[in-house]
């Protein structure tokens, strides 16, 4: 199996290495002179002609058993020189060897040069290209590195006049199948030298002898790097790994060398078909789980949906689904994530440096793309686990020119629930689904267009008299067009709508529908203008409106006392220009600086409250009330966001890079922070409600080894936030007409480190992540109205310290792999009852200081075992089970903790999601 | 492939869910507070204005904690200090009478028995309101049919936005089986053939018929006129009583303080008010420590709760009962067991119960009363139908109105 030829030839390479420090180390080298030998041999094996060989000579030949292969021998040899005998038996080999006393060793490739070449010392170097110079490894890569397994040599070295170039071929395969693969491109990694696989795979180019880093790519085929050192004619055999099947493949995969090489910091991208060996929560593959596994991105909690980026509040991340919004990421509470894992091509999330053409949230964008579909064959790829049924297909429309691909995911829970004794569940219910349609289109080579439609809905109680239900809806229409060679663009229309409708019957005159929805579409175009190698323009123009129903409520029954309600809509207009320039200043100096300006208009109509100022914000110091008609413009807002980041090379695999990035939000979530309910809602800036603004400044170290396929990051960050959205004490969110008054708007900061180990390839491969974080938020106020904890920094909702992560995944044997997962976060903070006291008659509570407190930590260990099938040529489907077990130690890790005062007595409830471990199967197919 | 073959669904049953466990715990105080808790509303009323001082408790723990000798005054702005003083139910009460001017600035002071001084911020009386109407109507809550009191308030001023409600209830209360007479047993005595005792009929001497039940508000009740755009209470839901609710059985009387607040004493109540009602999975909210307008002068970070307000107060009253609504009479709210015991029946190998005994224990440790007597034969019933000092009070309150 090619795998375990590659297997051999890292072995074989560390031996050499170690061999090869050794002759270093001695430095003396003896010519042995010796008696006349005779040996006769047929048809033997190399390594009996060895064998025998040593008996005649007295003395002992040192040389690894697998270096020879099994093809035999035959000679006869009479009183000859010892050479002559060994240059026989090793001819058609890639060995050579070392006499050294009575001692041979064997070595490969490597010729050993008994004497300095001519003209070595030649100073001016005339004749140096002449001569046969020797190449050492270590010229070319640290002694760490031959000991790894990454360094191929191609030839033998022969003693002996060197070419200007050899010829290296070879065939390269599928590393599954086993198929040859055509079309698949070789090039240096200077892209000097490159060439092509022809119909069976089998390519052939010139190489100078010397070191090289070769890399492969073909579309669908994992991008592979190997370095070579070439020694002289010879083949290099390669197997490929198909993008979406292997493996033992990276689990978070960043374009090598792309962690030291961009300009950006702070930036995560995750490749899907990695992650499959993540362990599962009831057999969903999660690509936002993953996320929340990486230092930086947190959640408040287990089934929390929504993230918390590097101390920023959870409405300030742009989630974009080609290109659209997707306002609720997560199906279930925030149990599932609502990305189709099937789908999606890739994630990139930007924790710092966010490129200049997004903007309008704070800390960071999460860019999730839809793969094209296949436009050659049809192909599918589902999943079978105890919650839900996946299923996607890619279909061809135009051969190699258009496609489409359709994925589907419903839970059958429902009926899970139903089949349980268990009473209290009985009544649940708890489904959802979502769907997405992509079409790709290649009109031309200059214009391709795409198009994609994206729903989702859920549906849950959790208490029978209650029913939730919610739906994201997302359509997006791109068009790319080549202007020329310098020049591109592309023109998006995008629109999202989220809806959540709560359904409440329980006692007959409570009974209601309440409603809320948001919708938003966008046009945008894309300018790129390749200028020169050393300036790359991006530029572009955007503008979004945003429409909101902020909530309706009606009565349920005739007997419901609940009197119908409406909050008057709300309007927006979001529109920025920006520019970016990649600016390489040098080989190792990169800036990456944009420029964005956005302005902000609410619109009406609506009617606005004038507030005295320096009173709090309440009813009773609104002193008028402004009417605006319908589209009238109420307030603006504006500003330059400022990108920038800057890229110093070190060394070739040590960078440093420093940013800092202004941004601006005009879109808020209010959102009650111990709500086990999704009843949050967003809400635009008006006369009342300014924008949130946000500088943050980051610094990185980035280090590759390649050698160890090691990726280590340190980034460090400081963020201030101004205008961040907090509550006053006894806030009422929902169904507010003057939800100003409950607000505040206080400054935020958050700073801390974040530290990411990455093993990218192997048996054993996965990364481990710990971060510090802080991350405040203060109120201050003259007014005691508006002051929160004496108006000092508090620890925010989100603030969790310790983060530590630890995903790996041990390749057992081709087929079985296991993986696991563990988590620890220190327990959020909550504003915990401290006493009771009577008042008014009644029995209360007296709350801490807001935040005070910190539920316990989290902690939690996954497992998982993967067993592929197997790997048969022309099987009908591959087919992949995966068991995993959630929460192995069965930590019972509380998600929220509340208070109500029942009857008179207050009652304390914590809820949590998992507190058991949760095992599952899936099983998965392709075809 | 044979694996496809495994009922993929049979294994998946395996999985138990356990989705949004919500389950109670035990609260534990995780670091307890002890924080000073003030109530104190003074009205305009020329009275002895009350002050309650308590301690908050652990969460575990179940006892009010009252706050004792304490030192508490009030001072205002013309120099006059009024000195408050415990009395037996742990309340503070002003030495004099006084009442809150309108214009002058009030401050509360509190000195604390281990030496911690508290003061509020200076506090105006609030504009002063009237109740323009007080009535009740029959409605429909809950499927329930009753009695709904509706509070009509307005504020000459035009300033009084926020209004605070307090009310007592007073209902009269007529005994079903009342009579002139109590049977008492004496002479009781232990023989072979049994007991044997006397019962002794004396007339009564208090009032046992006829009671009054007074019941005061707890909690709070707030509304504004703010969203109404106009400064006028109307038609504030009160107090709903349902029609079989023994208060409306005789005669019901309810007198209802409306209190006005500013608008910073009804932001503090009601955000306390807010905090402990989870009265709909749309209306939860950020918890916190509610500051009012007290403050330690030892440390800035101290917590006090409570709020010095000054607030006029009108009051109004109203009576009815059920014939006054056409709906049927309720029926008594306890049932009246009435037993018919022969002392001459000293058997219970008759049928029945041994009368005699019987007769003696109800009547000696059940406190049964006696309605009518017929030689040998006494008719009795539980204290709850023969006699309203057994749950109420006799005396007649001097504002009621028959």
């Amino acid at each position: 199996m090619t795998k375990s030829l590659a297997f051999l030839y890292s072995y074989m390479n560390k031996l050499l290495g170690i061999t090869f420090l050794l002759l270093l180390t001695t430095q003396i080298i003896f010519s042995q002179n010796t008696n006349g030998i005779s040996l006769n041999i047929e048809n033997e094996s190399r390594k009996k002609a060895l064998v025998e060989l040593e008996q005649k000579i007295d003395g002992h030949i040192y040389f690894h058993e697998n270096w020879l292969n099994d093809s035999l021998v035959s000679f006869n040899f009479n009183n000859s020189d010892l050479s002559i005998i060994l240059d026989k038996i090793l001819e058609d080999t890639d060995l050579n060897y070392v006499i050294r006393g009575r001692k041979i060793f064997l070595i490969k490739n490597s010729f050993i040069n008994l004497s300095l070449p001519d003209g070595y010392f030649d100073l001016n170097g005339s004749n140096s290209q002449q001569s046969n110079q020797p190449i050492f490894q270590e010229e070319y890569t640290t002694t760490s590195q031959v000991q790894q397994s990454n360094v191929l040599t191609i030839g033998k070295q022969v003693s002996g006049k060197m070419r200007d170039v050899y010829t290296v071929s070879g065939q390269i395969k599928d590393f599954k199948t086993n198929e040859p693969i055509s079309g698949l491109t070789i090039t240096t990694q200077d892209r000097t030298r490159y060439t092509a696989t022809d119909d069976n795979g089998f390519y052939s180019f010139q190489l100078s002898p010397g070191f090289h880093k070769l890399e492969t790519s073909l579309l669908g085929y994992e991008n592979t790097f190997q370095d070579v050192v070439v020694y002289g004619d010879g083949i290099l055999n390669l197997s490929i790994a198909e993008n979406a099947e292997m493996l033992d493949e990276v689990l978070v995969e960043s374009n090598k060398d792309d962690n030291v090489k961009e300009a950006e910091l702070g930036v995560i991208k995750i490749n899907i078909a990695a992650i499959k060996t993540i362990p599962l929560v009831l057999g969903e593959r999660d690509l936002l789980k993953v996320a929340t596994t990486l230092p930086g991105i947190k959640t408040a909690g287990e089934g929390a949906a929504g993230f918390n980026v590097r101390g920023g509040r959870a409405d300030q991340n742009l989630i974009l689904l080609d290109d659209a919004v997707l306002y609720t990421p997560s199906h279930f509470l925030g149990f599932f994530s609502a990305i189709n894992p099937f789908t999606t091509g890739k994630l990139d999330i930007y924790k710092a440096s966010i490129p200049a053409e997004y903007g309008g949230r704070l800390s960071s964008v999460f860019d999730i793309e839809t793969k094209d579909g296949n436009v050659e064959k049809f192909a599918g790829e589902g999943s079978i686990g105890p919650i839900t049924g996946n299923l996607t297909l890619e279909v061809p429309v135009v051969e190699n020119k258009a496609s489409l691909i359709a994925g589907v995911r419903a839970t059958y829970s429902n009926w899970i629930l139903r089949s349980l004794s268990e009473e209290s569940l009985k009544d649940s219910q708890a489904s959802f689904y979502d769907g997405i349609l992509k079409y790709q289109h290649n009109l031309n080579d200059k214009n391709d267009i795409e198009a994609t439609l994206y729903y989702s809905n859920d549906k849950f109680s959790i208490t029978t008299d209650s029913v939730y239900s919610y739906n994201n809806r997302l359509a997006s229409l791109k068009w790319n067009h080549d202007f020329d060679d310098k020049n591109k663009g592309e023109v998006i229309l995008v629109n999202s709508q989220y809806k959540y409708n709560i359904e409440y019957e329980a006692d007959a005159n409570r009974d209601f529908d309440f409603g809320y929805q948001v919708n938003e579409s966008q046009l945008k175009f894309n300018f790129k203008y390749l200028h020169s190698n050393k300036h790359k323009f991006d530029y572009g123009i955007s503008s979004k409106l945003y429409s909101i129903e902020p909530g309706n409520i009606s009565p349920v029954g005739n007997s419901s006392i609940i009197e119908s309600k409406s909050i008057s809509k709300e309007k927006g207009l979001e529109s920025a220009v920006y520019i970016s320039d990649l600016f390489e200043i040098n080989d190792k100096l990169l800036f990456d600086m944009g420029l964005r300006y956005s302005v902000y208009a609410s619109l009406g109509s609506s009617t606005q409250n004038i507030y005295e100022t320096g009173a709090p914000k309440n009813e009773g110091s609104v002193i008028g009330v402004e009417t605006y008609d319908n589209n009238e413009i109420i307030e603006t807002y504006g500003g330059p966001d400022v990108r920038f980041s800057a890229r110093y090379f070190l060394t070739p695999s040590l960078s440093v890079k420093a940013s800092y990035n202004k941004t601006f939000q005009y879109i808020h979530l209010l959102s009650s922070n111990t709500t086990v309910s999704p009843t949050d809602t967003w809400k635009l800036s008006d006369s009342n409600i300014k924008p949130q603004k946000a500088n943050q400044y980051a610094l990185g170290l980035y280090k590759n080894i390649d050698s160890k396929d090691l990726e280590i990051s340190l980034e460090g960050y400081y963020k201030k936030m101004d205008d961040i959205l907090d509550y006053k004490v006894g806030a009422e969110l929902i169904l507010n007409e003057n939800i100003e008054t409950e607000l505040l708007q206080g400054e935020g900061k958050a700073y801390g480190v974040e530290f990411l180990l990455k093993k990218k390839k192997g048996r054993l491969n996965g990364y481990f992540g710990y971060s510090y974080s802080r991350s405040f938020v203060k109120l201050d106020s003259p007014l005691q109205e508006e002051r929160v904890n004496n108006g000092d920094y508090f620890p925010a909702n989100y603030d969790k310290p310790h983060d530590f992560s630890l995903v790996g995944n041990y390749k057992l044997t081709q087929r079985y792999s296991i993986s696991t997962n563990f988590t620890f976060q220190t327990g959020r903070p909550i504003t915990y009852p401290v006493g009771k006291f009577v008042f008014a008659g009644e029995e209360q509570v007296l709350y801490s200081d807001r935040n005070k407190y910190r539920i316990p930590d989290y902690y939690r260990l996954d497992l998982g075992f993967n067993i592929e099938g197997n790997h048969k040529k022309n099987k009908l489907a591959h087919s992949f089970w995966n068991i995993s077990v959630y929460n192995v130690l069965g930590r019972n890790n509380p998600y929220s903790v509340f208070f109500v005062n029942e009857d008179g007595n207050i009652k304390a409830y914590k809820t949590s999601i998992f507190s058991i471990p949760v095992p599952t199967i899936t099983y998965n197919f392709k075809f | 492939m044979k694996m496809k073959n495994i009922n993929i669904i049979g294994l998946c049953i395996v999985v138990l869910i356990c989705y949004g466990c919500k389950e109670a715990f035990e609260l534990d105080t995780i670091d307890f507070e002890s924080v000073l808790v003030v109530e104190s509303t003074l009205s305009d009323e020329l009275k002895n204005q009350e002050i309650r001082l308590s301690r908050t408790s652990t969460l575990e723990g179940n006892e009010i904690l009252v706050e004792n000798n304490a030192e508490v005054w009030v001072e205002n702005s013309q120099n006059q200090i009024y000195n408050f003083s415990q009395n037996d139910d742990g309340i503070y009460v002003s030495d004099t009478q006084f009442k809150v001017e309108q214009d002058v600035a009030y401050s509360l002071s509190v000195t604390t028995q281990d030496g911690r001084e508290y003061v509020s911020s200076e506090t105006y009386l609030a504009p002063k309101s009237t109740i323009t109407d007080l009535y009740a109507e029959v409605i429909e809550q809950n499927n329930v049919n009753g009695i709904q009191v509706f509070v009509d308030g307005s504020d000459p001023s035009g300033e009084g936005e926020y209004f605070k409600y307090e009310y007592e209830e007073t209902y009269k209360i007529v005994v079903p089986n009342h009579s002139q007479f109590d049977a008492k047993v004496i002479n009781q005595v232990q023989t072979a053939g049994g007991q044997e005792y006397d019962i002794e009929i004396t007339p009564r001497e208090q009032e046992e018929r006829v009671c009054y039940t007074s019941q005061s508000s707890t909690g709070i009740r707030q509304t504004t006129t703010n969203d109404l755009g106009m400064n006028q209470v109307s038609r504030f839901p009160l107090r709903f009583i349902e029609a079989d609710n023994i208060r409306i059985i005789q005669r019901y009387s309810i007198l209802v303080k409306q209190y006005t607040q500013s608008l910073e004493a009804y932001t503090f109540y009601k955000t306390i008010e807010d905090l402990s009602n989870v009265e709909s999975i749309l209306s939860e909210n950020q918890p916190g420590y509610v500051a009012g307008n007290i403050r330690s002068l030892q440390s800035t970070d101290e917590k006090v709760l409570g709020y010095f307000e000054l607030s006029p107060v009108t009051t109004r009253r109203i009576y009815f009962n059920y014939l006054d609504f056409d709906l049927p009479q309720p029926s008594y709210f306890y049932d009246c067991d009435i037993q018919i015991y022969d002392y001459e029946d000293n058997t219970a190998q008759d049928g029945d119960l041994n009368e005699r005994n019987m007769l003696a224990q109800l009547l000696n440790t059940a406190d049964y009363k006696l309605i009518s007597q017929n030689g040998t034969e006494y008719r009795i019933v539980n204290p709850e139908c023969g006699d309203c000092t057994s749950f109420s009070s006799n005396v007649k309150p001097e504002f009621w109105e028959d």
